[in-house]
């Protein structure tokens, strides 16, 4: 898209306040949009409305604890956080995880992106104008919400995974149920992509809108399946496999525009990828100890680590220092989002006012992430 | 004390160059050939990911170089963190190539008392929002950097929250 | 003018402002009830029977809400752009027939009476949108501003060529002509050109540009509330189901198609039920296609308006012109030029947009990335 900046030296540019209440800003997020008719001159984002300081909270609890407090951060793909920060303590303490307990955590992950997925393809509805999406998406988000509140007890905070493993057995049936989910989500995935991805509006709307080439990608930090969609097959589950990862066999949507439809495509590709893998961790999970042999108050030796793991956003870090008492020296949240909506302002420069909330959808950034 | 109490530690688990692996050896010597005024050069056990310790000074002078030559070609900055060890702050780099397909920990120290360290947003755009937090919760000063407004706390915050002598539960906010 | 005049005027305008509102409740439920269909949803289904009292708790719950004046507005602009917005809405009512000899005043010049008075409203949302001294509601309506004026241009194209047609602006005559063989039948291409341009008029989905919730949050509605809000409301679907009526009254046949039976009351209330019938059908495929399309953005939508619609709808005023002129053309020409018309203007869209189609996802399998170990670029 070529950028036009007509800037007549008589007309005054519109200043336009987005958020932090705004319907398509994705939670608490504030944009100052300079304007000149409906095209953006410039772009100042506002973040911090959901500070929490989950960082230094994390320095004052065990480490046990501390895993509530990750839930919250990115509040679609909770385990996903839970899953980072037990990792990292376990490598920190060489902690061998029991197989069933990775294979639990893995079908769990993976359940967790494609909600993560489902919540991003609904809203991207939304914030394109068509408003049917979302309530396909949310039916199955629903099914797999349930599933969760069948194994973990919550809907959303979990506080399921533990340091060398999970809390407790899956409920009786597990097997039959999840293949029966995974079959709807399957057929969902086919009709949700039918009902949106190749409407000729849709396309108008997101091909070629907000395009990133790999390099400035790269340049900002970008990760996940945004950069995915730029052409960069960077996945932290293949290039540094964690957990279980290695044994199973998937696919990597990768795109190579890097525009709106293709970061849109490769999320909801992924999903595809990530019920593959799930009916994999399902054939090969065996019987066995769901939790390892860890103290009642896990102390790490001293140290350090930084652990990278692939949340449905993007390279999910988690820099670690350990002085080996019972609670982490230092915990440094790379949140995926947080590097994701730096490309904000460049994209937006030049862009139209409706682009604005198409790229910031396409993004899929989470506030609580954002803003730790 | 805390700090060189832990460098110790991981260097004394440690057997010096035996415990290379073939892969860090070359990255090394790579790192050595191009950047030959590093001597600090450490391997982190549980990751196994190489480690350069430098002085805080040269700290944008190396990240050019990390990214700028042809071999190594650091080009994504994953991460900028900032450890309080009381009496100093480290500034903590995390570097990955997609050419060599590997990482680097670059860590300087700097003191406590009005830390300053020169900005590396012209190497990586990335830097910009973690060098702002990091100026927002350890108020590092970042040299260089075009913009160094709060970014999570609001206008007029008081303190640094990220330090570890802020106090965590009888803090006021009214 | 007696007294009695002047009640009987006051009558119809009681009872047109009464069935009017009774229509938008009705379109309001159905509205609610067709989008929740086609989303797997119930709907209302608490008050009344399947929610049949919702729209009327609705309308009760808005009525005794507060009217919030912002500090800042253009107070008398403020108030007046609901009226100006509700006033030609309703007023198109007087010449349009929903049945049988029921209609108020069968002007002669009524189509472009409909004509000129539809364009007013885009004054009431400029208002609206200025008064409210809010940065949305001002880029709301000068958005809604820009849209209406360019796509009261195809519009009213396409209201011409039935004129041309049937030599007469009369709806009642219009229709009555029809009687053998709806407009449809003729003229295809009239049709989808009137019911694009109207759906931009109503500012319905796709064309919801000016008040789009995720961008302009509610357009120039935005500082709005209660009774005042309610009356945009209302003249959104009375508009809605003016469109509609006007679709079936100008290309479906009106009344006729079926033809009704009986004669002199019984047939004057069956037209009713006839023209009610097809309307709603008419309702409800825009209802459909609001469940379904994305929004545009401006750009497309004036793109779409100058590039595409005004081109074909003047092509198709000068072709009817011609046949009509030249009497010895036979009339099926029209329908198979306006097909072709259609058709081509299909293939213009379907071109445009099936080079973005191309899909570029290209899935790598994992195995073969673990081996190379990592970041491949495949650019």
């Amino acid at each position: 898209m070529e950028i036009n900046k007509t800037i007549n030296s008589d007309s005054v540019d519109l200043m336009i306040n987005m958020g932090p209440q705004h319907p398509s800003t994705h939670g608490v997020f504030r944009l100052l949009l300079n304007i000149d008719g409906e095209r953006i001159i410039d772009v100042k984002p506002y973040i911090g409305y959901l500070h929490r300081g989950s960082e230094k909270l994390c320095e004052n609890e065990r480490y046990a604890q501390v895993i509530t407090l990750f839930d919250r951060l990115d509040y679609v793909a909770n385990l996903n956080m839970e899953l980072g920060f037990c990792l990292a303590v376990e490598s920190l303490m060489e902690l061998d995880v029991p197989d069933r307990a990775s294979y639990i955590r893995v079908i769990l992950c993976e359940l967790n992106r494609i909600a993560s997925h489902l919540l991003f393809y609904g809203t991207y509805g939304l914030d394109v104008g068509a408003m049917t999406p979302v309530l396909y998406a949310f039916r199955e988000r629903e099914k797999i919400q349930g599933f969760f509140e069948s194994i973990t007890g919550a809907r959303m905070m979990h506080n399921y995974f533990r340091i060398g493993g999970v809390k407790g057995e899956l409920p009786g049936g597990f097997g039959n149920r999840l293949n029966l989910l995974l079959d709807e989500i399957s057929k969902g995935i086919e009709e949700c992509d039918q009902l949106l991805s190749k409407n000729e509006m849709f396309l108008a709307r997101t091909k070629n809108v907000g395009v990133i080439s790999s390099s400035d990608a790269v340049d900002f930090g970008v990760s996940g399946p945004n950069l995915r969609a730029s052409g960069i097959a960077r996945d932290i589950r293949i290039s540094k496999p964690y957990s279980i990862y290695d044994r199973f066999d998937y696919g990597i949507p990768v795109a190579s525009s890097g525009d709106c439809w293709d970061r849109y495509y490769v999320r909801l590709e992924e999903i595809r990828q990530s019920v593959k893998i799930i009916k994999q961790a399902m054939n090969q999970m065996e019987d066995g100890p769901i939790l390892a042999q860890v103290r009642r108050i896990p102390r790490p030796p001293k140290g350090e680590i930084y652990f990278r793991t692939e949340s449905p956003r993007g390279d999910f870090g988690i820099y670690l220092v350990s002085d080996g008492s019972d609670k982490p020296y230092r915990v440094k949240v790379r949140a995926p989002s947080f590097a994701n909506l730096q490309s904000l302002q460049y994209l937006l420069k030049g862009a139209y006012i409706a682009d604005a909330v198409t790229i910031l959808g396409s993004i899929d950034i989470i506030m609580g992430e954002v803003d730790r | 004390m805390e700090d060189q109490k832990i460098n110790k530690d991981t260097k004394d688990n440690l057997p010096p160059v035996l415990n290379f692996t073939p892969e860090q050896d070359q990255l090394i010597s790579l790192l050595t050939k191009t950047l030959p005024s590093i001597s600090n050069i450490n391997v982190n056990n549980l990751q196994g990911d190489v480690e350069l310790n430098i002085d805080s000074k040269d700290i944008k002078s190396i990240c050019r170089v990390l990214k700028d030559s042809p071999e190594l070609n650091f080009n994504y900055l994953e991460c900028i963190s900032l450890v309080d060890y009381e009496e100093k702050l480290e500034v903590v780099y995390h570097l990955t190539s997609f050419k060599l397909k590997k990482s680097i920990i670059i860590k300087t120290s700097i003191p406590a008392e009005e830390p300053e360290i020169n900005s590396v947003i012209s190497v990586w755009r990335a830097a910009d929002w973690f060098e702002r937090e990091a100026h927002d919760l350890f108020g590092v000063n970042f040299l260089g950097h075009p913009n160094l407004e709060p970014l999570l706390l609001f206008d007029g915050f008081e303190g640094y929250p990220g330090r570890k002598n802020f106090p965590i539960n009888d803090y006021q906010e009214w | 003018m007696s007294i009695a005049d002047l009640f009987n005027y006051m009558s119809y305008v009681f009872g047109l402002f009464l069935s009017l509102t009774l229509i938008v409740l009705l379109l309001v439920w159905l509205e609610r009830k067709v989008l929740a269909r086609i989303q797997m949803r119930m709907g209302p289904m608490r008050v009344g029977f399947h929610g049949a009292l919702q729209p009327i708790a609705d309308a009760i719950k808005l009525i005794s809400k507060e009217d919030i004046l912002p500090a800042w507005t253009d107070k008398l602009v403020y108030w007046f752009a609901p009226i100006v917005v509700f006033v030609p809405a309703f007023l198109l009512w007087v010449t349009i027939p929903f049945g049988k000899n029921m209609v108020i005043r069968s002007l002669d010049l009524g189509l472009f009476f409909i004509v000129a008075i539809s364009v007013l409203s885009v004054l009431g949302l400029i208002m609206a949108g200025w008064g409210s001294a809010n940065k949305y509601a001002v880029l709301g309506g000068l958005r809604a501003a820009g849209q209406l004026i360019s796509y009261e241009i195809p519009l009213i194209m396409a209201i011409l060529t039935i004129a041309i047609l049937h030599q007469s602006l009369n709806l009642v005559e219009i229709v009555d002509k029809q009687s053998q063989i709806p407009n449809i039948f003729i003229q295809p291409l009239g049709l989808v050109l009137f019911f694009i341009a109207g759906l931009a008029e109503l500012g319905r989905t796709p064309f919801d540009i000016h008040h789009a919730e995720s961008e302009v949050v509610g357009g120039p509605f935005v500082e709005y509330s209660g009774a005042h809000w309610s009356v945009f409301f209302l003249a959104e679907y009375i508009n809605t189901f003016t469109i509609s009526i006007l679709t079936v009254l100008l290309f479906l046949g009106g009344w006729h198609w079926p033809n009704i039976p009986f004669s002199g009351n019984l047939q004057t209330v069956l037209s009713v039920f006839v023209v009610l019938i097809k309307t709603i059908l008419v309702v409800i495929v825009i209802f459909w296609i609001r469940a379904t399309y994305p929004r545009l953005r401006i750009d497309q939508l004036m793109s779409f308006g100058w590039k595409m619609l005004i081109p074909m709808a003047f092509i198709n005023v000068t072709i009817t012109a011609c046949i009509v002129y030249y009497d010895e053309l036979p009339l099926w020409i029209l329908p198979i030029l306006s097909i072709i018309l259609l058709v081509l203007g299909a293939v213009i869209i379907q071109r445009k947009f099936s080079k973005n189609i191309t899909s570029t996802i290209e899935v790598i399998s994992s195995k073969s990335l673990l081996k190379e170990k990592s970041e491949v670029n495949i650019n």
